[in-house]
């Protein structure tokens, strides 16, 4: 990793720190539920990042992963579930829903559950902040691969990020957790494309 | 009042030393439902709760900054048999040292719990392990009462659902099938789990273990130095314990030691280093005894885990070695812990003399032995014995200690392990000439008692037969020989007579249970458990109704 990028990182860090700064500055005037939870959120945010760095950055020897047999729907549920509760505390943003209700997923893939988490997370970040209305998380076999994927509808790829937050470290972790992933001579991967429809699809391939 | 949820039934066990961990995952605890929280602080508060309460979930914090982690006081509760099978252990780790832990550890705990943890990562690993929990019931309750084929049935009930859970079952066919004697046919359940997920560790552990049950003891090394021989199998001591199972199996006592000595290098645990030090002290080595032993007290002194024995194997490897003056600080030391437990008294006498032999004072030594010959009750074959025995002919007892080591072949005449030691402590007495006729003799005559009893049942003395073998139980009741061909002789007189004798079939049973005890997961036992029920179900057919 070079420097450019740690620099780029460690700058968008300090400026989530400062957000939530001038956040708890305000409370000590005023107190207000509210701009708590706010903060509590931008807290949890950031520390999710710091998070993600140490995990794609602070493995001396590359990521470990433990796989078990896992359920691909209890995972997108679990998601799901975080996703609404964000989106109570900031209304207008996407709905994240599942695709075919989640039918036609495997009924279990051998996989890190947390690395895999941490990966989705950080992708549906990202989809949620391009997103009109809407992203769809969905599961499937293909080709001996469990296919993960999150697909948003927002401008599609290359376009500038309306919020001005990326840091690359999402699509880092993503590589990184995917290409740890390997099976049989195999390796995980991501793809990220433009769906003919509009919007961008992320997909999280896994052995 | 507190919200019910799903999980507010469940009691729960905090074992954290920092109390503001305690005090926030009891507070994570709380949102999630569960109110019902103790906490404890070091592992011998954790171990005391645990023994007067019946948790269902416990949070363990994996560096207890105490002389013992949170994985060996896992490992201790499994050991001990504290953890109820239905109590969900979570360990609670750091980011940095998770893969270590996780890669290097023989028991896994039900969950890996991350720092930072939010009552969210709690509540989804719950959730899942409890739908695991209560999918596998129907199985679980079969084991739980020892009936193993209606486990093996569960199982197949389970798996034609073809769901989330199918590997899980597969992974408690493939063991089950295993305990049942079963070795082809647990080679099919994990090649089937092999063809759903290839390199798959446990399944491949299984297939290892499965072709030693049945004596392929090449093709199981092969197998398990395949698991090793993988970047995420590197660790996996298990594999190796295969490997070493196999040698010994096959009579290479020293290769199986230096299979142990790896295991011991890649997961340098107390547990490792007590396996590799016993097995050296077995084989002669007794640098390496000594050095494992020394490591082992040092690493354990002052926990829960300690064990009496370590002691008393450091000590005997010292005065073996002539240390004499070291071997009796190490003794002294450990008095003060291990006073009040007979099985330490004994033997440190035992050792004592031989130090007191050694360091040159004879009349101190005789002193000494009179106290020690006290307290050793009957012979056996094991460590105890034979250091006493040691101690006999070290003060010049020839014949009392010959006696004692004689005794010791018998009480288990099979015994590879208590032969080797034997042989070591009559070559370092100046008995070496003996070796030969002390362990032969006495198992060449214990293999006479019990071939003359096979002979009356052939013959068709089948009474006689029962007779004859039941008097060498009675008079070796720990010999593991013995009891195998008790149990076999009292089934094939069952199957013979072809009629319920209850208290036949309850002496069976009896040995079996004690097979058990003197060799856990040992296969010849698991076979003629599998001899017992087949004839017991042989005699159902036989009885039944026209």
């Amino acid at each position: 990793m070079e420097t450019a990028s740690f620099a780029l990182i460690a700058h968008d860090l300090k400026n989530a720190l400062g957000t939530l700064e001038s956040e708890l500055e305000a409370l000590i005037d005023q107190p207000d539920p509210g701009l708590a939870q706010s903060a509590y959120v931008h807290c949890t945010e950031l520390r999710r990042q710091f998070v993600q760095f140490l995990t794609v950055y602070g493995a001396g020897d590359g990521l470990k992963v433990h796989s078990e047999d896992e359920s691909p729907i209890d995972m997108l549920k679990s998601l799901l579930h975080t996703a609404a509760l964000k989106r109570l505390i900031t209304p207008g943003t996407a709905k994240v829903t599942l695709k075919d209700d989640g039918s036609g997923m495997p009924s279990f893939w051998y996989l890190d559950r947390r690395l895999v988490y941490m990966a989705l997370e950080a992708a549906l970040h990202n989809a949620v902040r391009f997103s009109r209305h809407q992203v769809v998380m969905g599961a499937r076999e293909q080709d001996g691969y469990l296919v993960l994927s999150i697909d948003d509808d927002g401008p599609g790829l290359g376009a500038i990020d309306p919020s001005d937050q990326s840091t690359g470290l999402g699509t880092a972790l993503c590589e990184a957790v995917a290409k740890a992933h390997r099976c049989d001579g195999r390796e995980g991967r991501v793809t990220l494309i433009n769906r003919p429809e509009g919007g961008a699809s992320f997909e999280l391939w896994l052995p | 009042m507190a919200t019910q949820t799903p999980f507010s039934n469940l009691q729960a066990l905090v074992i954290d030393d920092m109390s503001v961990q305690q005090t926030t995952l009891r507070g994570q605890l709380g949102q999630l439902g569960i109110t019902r929280v103790d906490v404890a602080a070091n592992a011998e508060d954790a171990a005391r709760q645990i023994r007067s309460r019946r948790y269902n979930l416990i949070l363990c914090d994996y560096n207890l900054n105490q002389k013992t982690d949170g994985q060996q006081l896992f490992e201790h509760l499994r050991d001990t048999n504290l953890l109820p099978v239905d109590c969900l252990f979570f360990m609670v780790t750091a980011e940095s040292g998770y893969a270590s832990v996780a890669a290097a550890t023989e028991h896994h705990p039900d969950a890996y719990l991350l720092k930072p943890i939010t009552a969210s990562h709690i509540e989804d690993r719950l959730k899942a392990l409890l739908e695991k929990r209560d999918v596998l019931l129907p199985i679980t309750q079969k084991l739980a009462k020892d009936d193993l084929l209606g486990a093996v049935q569960a199982c197949d009930q389970l798996l034609k659902a073809e769901n989330r859970w199918m590997m899980a079952a597969l992974q408690i066919k493939g063991k089950t099938l295993l305990q049942l004697g079963k070795h082809e046919e647990a080679k099919q359940t994990y090649r089937q789990a092999l063809d759903k997920r290839a390199n798959l560790a446990w399944a491949q552990l299984g297939l290892a273990r499965a072709h030693k049950a049945a004596g392929q003891f090449d093709e199981a090394k092969q197998l398990a130095q395949d698991i090793i021989q993988t970047p995420e199998g590197a660790k996996n001591v298990a594999a190796y314990d295969v490997v070493a199972e196999s040698m010994d199996a096959q009579g290479d006592a020293q290769g199986a030691m230096w299979v142990l000595r790896d295991a011991a290098t890649v997961v340098p645990s107390s547990r490792r280093q007590r396996l590799l030090g016993e097995s050296a002290y077995r084989n002669g080595d007794l640098d390496t005894a000594k050095e494992c032993m020394q490591k082992v007290a040092k690493a354990t002194k002052g926990s829960v885990i300690a064990q009496p024995q370590d002691t008393l194997l450091l000590a005997q490897a010292m005065v073996d070695m002539g240390e004499s003056a070291e071997a009796m600080k190490v003794l002294a030391d450990a008095n003060t812990l291990y006073r009040n437990l007979p099985e330490f008294g004994s033997v440190a006498l035992a050792i004592q003399v031989q130090a007191q032999v050694k360091a040159g004072t004879p009349d101190e030594a005789e002193k000494t032995l009179k106290r020690a010959r006290e307290t050793l009750r009957k012979g056996k074959a094991d460590f105890a014995t034979i250091a006493l025995a040691k101690a006999e002919l070290m003060a010049g007892h020839e014949e009392e200690g010959l006696a004692l080591l004689a005794t010791a072949v018998s009480s288990d005449h099979e015994n590879p392990k208590t032969k080797q030691m034997i042989g070591n402590a009559l070559r370092n007495t100046g008995h070496e000439d003996k070796i030969d006729r002390i362990i032969n003799t006495a198992s060449a005559a214990m293999q006479t008692r019990v071939q003359d009893a096979r002979k009356l049942l052939r013959d068709s003395q089948i009474d006689e037969a029962v007779a004859a073998i039941e008097t060498a139980v009675r008079d070796y009741p720990e010999n593991t020989g013995v009891l195998l061909q008790a149990a076999q002789i009292n089934c094939m007189a069952l199957r013979l007579k072809k009629e319920h004798n209850h208290s036949m079939v309850e002496r069976v049973r009896l040995y079996l249970s004690r097979l058990e005890q003197l060799l856990p997961a040992n296969d010849r036992v698991t076979m003629m458990k599998r001899y017992f029920r087949e004839t017991l179900a042989s005699m159902e057919t036989a009885s039944a109704p026209h």
